[in-house]
């Protein structure tokens, strides 16, 4: 089928001076474009090849370009891609030769994936991940938005799709056939290990996307403890630069400050804050009433004391997990799990080892729903399912269940029209 | 009655065919008020069962209730010939019950045909359409083979199976609509010059064997309800005296017989390019697609009181005379059953039902219907429900006003044509309950509540109806202000045997009646006021308050609904220019041309971004109007 839709471009790699630039075309003029700026004949489809591209004032660069025929490309229609020389004038050149050709426009932000979506080539699910996978920073991100897009997570989330969808069909072909030879009479054992299953893989994504989305979105651990404990020296050295100003002075950090960073993969941002003291001070108070709130919003905290600067004041801030550490140990030697020294880096491996430890509880392969959209829309399905095993009665049931699919499609973005009748027809013989 | 030769020349409406769809399409019509003829071949086969001798059954059940609710004829008829009553789902909630009867074909056509001798601004004309008269693309009439011209604003043709429909045996094939009835070709070719496009299906049906050769002694009898769950909300009691079926089974040797015999069978010879129904299979079928199962069912219908016919139901087929005697001989019960009539395979153009708008009227043309199984449908009651719609809007047409539209949320006539209109058929379409959306609050019991008003705000309800139906109106609202005045603390429900949770929280005695076991006859002897309630009001509102809980996120739904069946999109949009929507979706629009949002979100392919692209091409087009 001829697309009737515009033709667009834009320069698809980082703007700025690179080896190589990459600018892609789609759309149903793709191809027309691609014969119209390049010397010889285009390539066979799907094989790269070297040609020149020209304006009318002669060759802009020696480019490697390739198509894909329609249907078989990202945006499902006719695609082409240039590989360019990266330099910016090369770049610039090649775009004003586009911006200038008729039936051809620059694209709008992400209108390239929009098209894919459209067309049906990748689900909202798969949209998101693609985002999160281009915003990726660490390596669990990377894995996390890898594992929504075409791994497990993907698949898991389209397998209770299926099993939804599995149970309404035999329930619904016991209302339907019910008078008709070999619909199933009584489906509902079936119907009830596949609700289990479905209820404890659901409850588990839910329970986990607390943990998935901060992988998404960074951890926040917050340094917590007495005034010149030494909680902006030991900010200092786990985040490897000088983002807090330190003084032998007590009460020198006034305001929360944060900083991000990678601990073996794992997004972090660190919050230093004021020291925890009756101040009186009219700013130092406001600093220690944001460190309560920052230290009580964190999801993990370290209590930070020294010989020096011992730990009072905390206990209504404690959770599970936390991290107790004692702090300049090469002047005050200790007897602690955790003792670490910023100065000499004495302990700090360990520190970021047991960081990580408690970051990676809770990382199954289902916790990979961390934004707000999915989780909603996996909550509202296993209410329903929750609702729909509460009750015996067929009809209620099969209503509670349509919800279900109903919320797992609103998770895919799309809008889906009767395929439970044709799940029944390809598992029972009915009819009389 | 006497059907009337050409006495006038002159008709609003002129209905073809005298099928299910047909006869409810001409009654609708003239109910009306507007003058009608039905064109048959012949008037002594109007109302015949052309397929199995039964109506009704899960979602059927509810189209012969919501027919009857617009003061149609078919449920008042089935209940005339009823002669086996069963409410199917009986033991499941009230949403999925469906009424089931099986008829006695001949009670059944006179029903029929005196319901037709019966209505006024009604004529029947025993001829043949062929041809229909058109001036620019508006119907003016149509030409008879014998009668000659006769002149109408609106036609609804109901031809059913007839239009360039084949039948086959085996490997004998030849042109038919029916057994013993001629196929309509020269209609099947003015459609052709029209530029409507066609679609090819199957459908079949079992031999039919003398009663008295069938050993009934062996077999398992199926007995109907004692207490008949009838379609009409007029009538009052079964007439016709009550038989039972019974039940019999294929086993190892008929499989055997028809697996050595595949090759001969229309079906499976490549000879039958239409597309048959998944749910109604041929026993060919079911032993090839299910290998694996011994023993299929087969009920053994009664075709009437004084008939010597069986209807086998469960073995159509289009296999050699020869080998339907071999396999029938192979069943319990069946082993000297004497073959009346061959089972035969029958194909047949149909019309692709996306050609027709939601008043089953064809796009771009004026007062040009269709109705029933020639849009891909099948069943009597999808017919006579397309019938009844096709024929209220045909006599709306002739009288200028706007036609009528029912919604999904509103009936299963609704959904019906939805449907139908909006995602044409692939195979022939039957109703499910699982079709309809709102099936909780969409029940059989309550159609005359959802339809009974707005036909009689058109004009489709009669008086007596009407008068009935307020009558009962006002009893249920009686019983439900008797229901919800009576108050009572969790202390109190349980000395009625009523548990609740001891929240504290006085409920109503209509709450405590959507609890499950919670009857009307046990809250009476403490409340007597209840023992005002009438049996049929209290079955009502016990079933209303089943489902009150589901009532408001139902109806939500449904008010989304409407918004967006009333958001009209511009007549002139071309789907093509429109930036943000995918090219496949255009191109499916621009052929569809749905008029609302609602037709658009129930097209394939259709996601939330389309939808909402489309919603600001709306508003966009109301702020230049504005």
């Amino acid at each position: 089928m001829q697309s009737r839709r515009d033709t667009i471009y834009a320069l698809s790699s980082a703007p700025g001076r690179a080896g190589v630039a990459v600018v892609r075309l789609t759309g149903s003029q793709a191809v027309e474009i691609l014969k119209k700026i390049t010397s010889i004949p285009i390539p066979p489809v799907r094989k790269m090849a070297v040609r020149s591209i020209r304006s009318a004032a002669g060759i802009i660069d020696e480019a490697m370009v390739v198509w894909f025929e329609e249907g078989a490309s990202f945006t499902s229609e006719l695609m082409v891609e240039l590989h360019l020389h990266g330099g910016r004038a090369t770049v610039s050149g090649v775009l004003a030769l586009l911006a200038n050709s008729p039936d051809l426009r620059s694209a709008e932000p992400g209108e390239f994936t929009r098209r894919a979506m459209e067309s049906g080539r990748m689900d909202l699910v798969e949209v998101e991940a693609l985002a999160d996978l281009i915003n990726a920073e660490t390596e669990e991100q990377r894995r996390q938005a890898l594992s929504l897009m075409i791994g497990d997570g993907h698949a898991k989330a389209r397998e209770w799709r299926e099993m939804f969808l599995h149970a309404l069909a035999m329930l619904e072909a016991s209302i339907d056939f019910a008078d008709e030879e070999d619909a199933p009479e009584d489906v509902s054992a079936v119907v009830n290990e596949l609700l289990e299953k479905l209820r404890s893989e659901l409850a588990a994504a839910i329970a986990g996307s607390s943990a998935a989305a901060r992988v998404r979105d960074g951890f926040r651990i917050a340094l917590v403890g007495a005034p010149n404990a030494g909680k902006s020296t030991l900010m200092n050295a786990l985040a490897k630069r000088q983002a807090a100003i330190t003084s032998p002075f007590a009460g020198t950090t006034r305001d929360v400050i944060e900083v991000s960073c990678d601990f073996e993969g794992y997004p972090v941002v660190l919050q230093d804050m004021a020291g925890l003291r009756e101040a009186t001070d009219p700013v130092e108070k406001i600093g220690v009433s944001r460190a309560l709130e920052a230290a009580s919003e964190a999801d993990l905290r370290l209590f930070i004391s020294s010989a020096d600067a011992s730990l009072v004041g905390v206990e209504s801030l404690k959770k599970t997990g936390d991290i107790y550490v004692e702090s300049k140990c090469d002047v005050f030697p200790s007897g602690a799990e955790i003792s670490v020294s910023a100065v000499t880096g004495e302990g700090l491996e360990e520190l970021v080892t047991q960081i990580v430890q408690v970051l990676s509880i809770n990382d199954g392969v289902s916790a990979v729903f961390a934004r707000g959209r999915q989780i909603d829309c996996l909550r509202i399905a296993f209410d329903q399912l929750e609702a729909g095993i509460a009750t015996d009665e067929a009809e209620l049931r099969a209503e509670h269940l349509r919800g279900g699919v109903e919320s797992m499609n609103h998770l895919f973005g799309d809008i889906k029209t009767e395929e439970v009748l044709g799940k029944i027809f390809s598992q029972f013989c009915i009819g009389k | 009655m006497f059907h009337v030769k050409h006495v006038a020349k002159n008709f609003d409406v002129v209905v073809v065919g005298g099928g299910h769809a047909g006869c409810d399409a001409a009654l609708a019509s003239a109910r009306m008020g507007a003058s009608t003829a039905l064109v048959t071949h012949r008037f002594d086969r109007i109302g015949e069962m052309s397929c199995n001798p039964a109506i009704g059954g899960l979602g059927k059940g509810h189209l012969v209730r919501e027919i009857d609710a617009l003061d149609g004829a078919m449920g008042k008829a089935a209940d005339l010939a009823g002669i086996q009553f069963r409410l199917l789902n009986r033991r499941k909630g009230p949403a999925v019950q469906g009424p089931r009867a099986q008829c006695d074909r001949a009670l059944y056509r006179s029903a029929m045909q005196s319901i037709v001798s019966a209505q006024a601004n009604l004529e029947v004309i025993e001829d043949e359409v062929v041809d229909l008269q058109l001036e620019a693309s508006s119907i003016v009439g149509v030409d008879l083979k014998s009668t000659g011209g006769i002149s109408c604003s609106a036609v609804v043709v109901t031809t059913g199976t007839f239009l360039r429909g084949k039948i086959h045996i085996g490997s004998v094939s030849r042109s038919g609509g029916r057994i013993g009835d001629a196929a309509s070709v020269r209609l099947a070719e003015t459609f052709e010059r029209l530029g409507v496009s066609f679609g090819r299906l199957k459908t079949g049906t079992p031999p039919r064997l003398h009663r008295s050769s069938i050993n009934w002694d062996v077999l398992e009898e199926q007995p109907g309800d004692e207490e008949p769950a009838l379609f009409s909300f007029m009538s009052t009691g079964v007439t016709a005296e009550q038989v039972s079926c019974a039940i019999t089974h294929t086993n190892q040797k008929t499989h055997e017989i028809i697996a050595d015999n595949i090759d001969k069978s229309a079906m499976y010879s490549g000879r039958i390019e239409g597309v048959g129904p998944r749910y109604c299979p041929s026993i060919e079928d079911k032993i090839v697609r299910f290998a694996d199962k011994p023993s299929h069912q087969i009920f053994l219908e009664p075709e009437g009181l004084k008939s010597d016919l069986v209807y086998p139901n469960g073995i159509s087929t289009s296999l050699p005379e020869d080998v339907q005697d071999a396999y029938v001989h192979s069943i319990t019960g069946l082993e000297s059953a004497e073959i009346v009539q061959p089972g035969y395979a029958i194909e047949y153009d149909y019309v692709d039902p996306r050609s027709l708008d939601h008043s089953l009227s064809v796009k771009g043309f004026d007062g040009l219907f269709l109705a029933g199984q020639i849009n891909g449908t099948t069943g009597y009651e999808e017919a006579a429900a397309q019938g009844l719609v096709a024929g209220l809007n045909a006599a709306l047409t002739a009288t200028n006003e706007q036609p009528i539209r029912l919604s999904r949320g509103e009936a299963y006539i609704g959904v019906l044509i939805d449907d139908l209109v909006t995602n044409g058929v692939t195979e022939p379409y039957r109703m499910f309950t699982s079709r309809a959306e709102y099936r909780l609050t969409m029940r059989a019991d309550n159609a005359d509540q959802r339809l009974t008003e707005i036909g009689r705000r058109i004009g489709c309800v009669g008086e007596e109806r009407w008068a009935a139906y307020s009558e009962k109106m006002e009893r249920l609202s009686e019983g439900r202000k008797a229901l919800s005045k009576i108050l009572m603390s969790p202390d109190e429900a349980a000395v009625v045997g009523v548990n609740v949770t001891r929240d504290g929280r006085r409920r109503s005695a209509f709450e405590l009646l959507s609890y499950k076991d919670v009857s009307l006859d046990k809250l009476a002897p403490v409340w007597p006021d209840l023992n005002e309630i009438d049996t049929e009001a209290g079955r009502q509102l016990k079933n209303d308050a089943i489902y009150s809980g589901y009532l408001e996120r139902q109806e939500s739904e449904i008010a989304e609904l409407k918004r967006l069946e009333n958001s009209a999109l511009p007549q002139d949009i071309i789907f093509a220019d429109i930036s943000g929507l995918s090219a496949e979706f255009a191109s499916k629009l621009q052929i569809a041309r749905p008029r609302t949002l609602a037709d658009v979100k129930r097209m394939e392919g259709c996601t939330p971004a389309a939808l909402t692209v489309l919603m600001s091409c709306i508003k966009g087009a109301q702020r230049k109007s504005a």
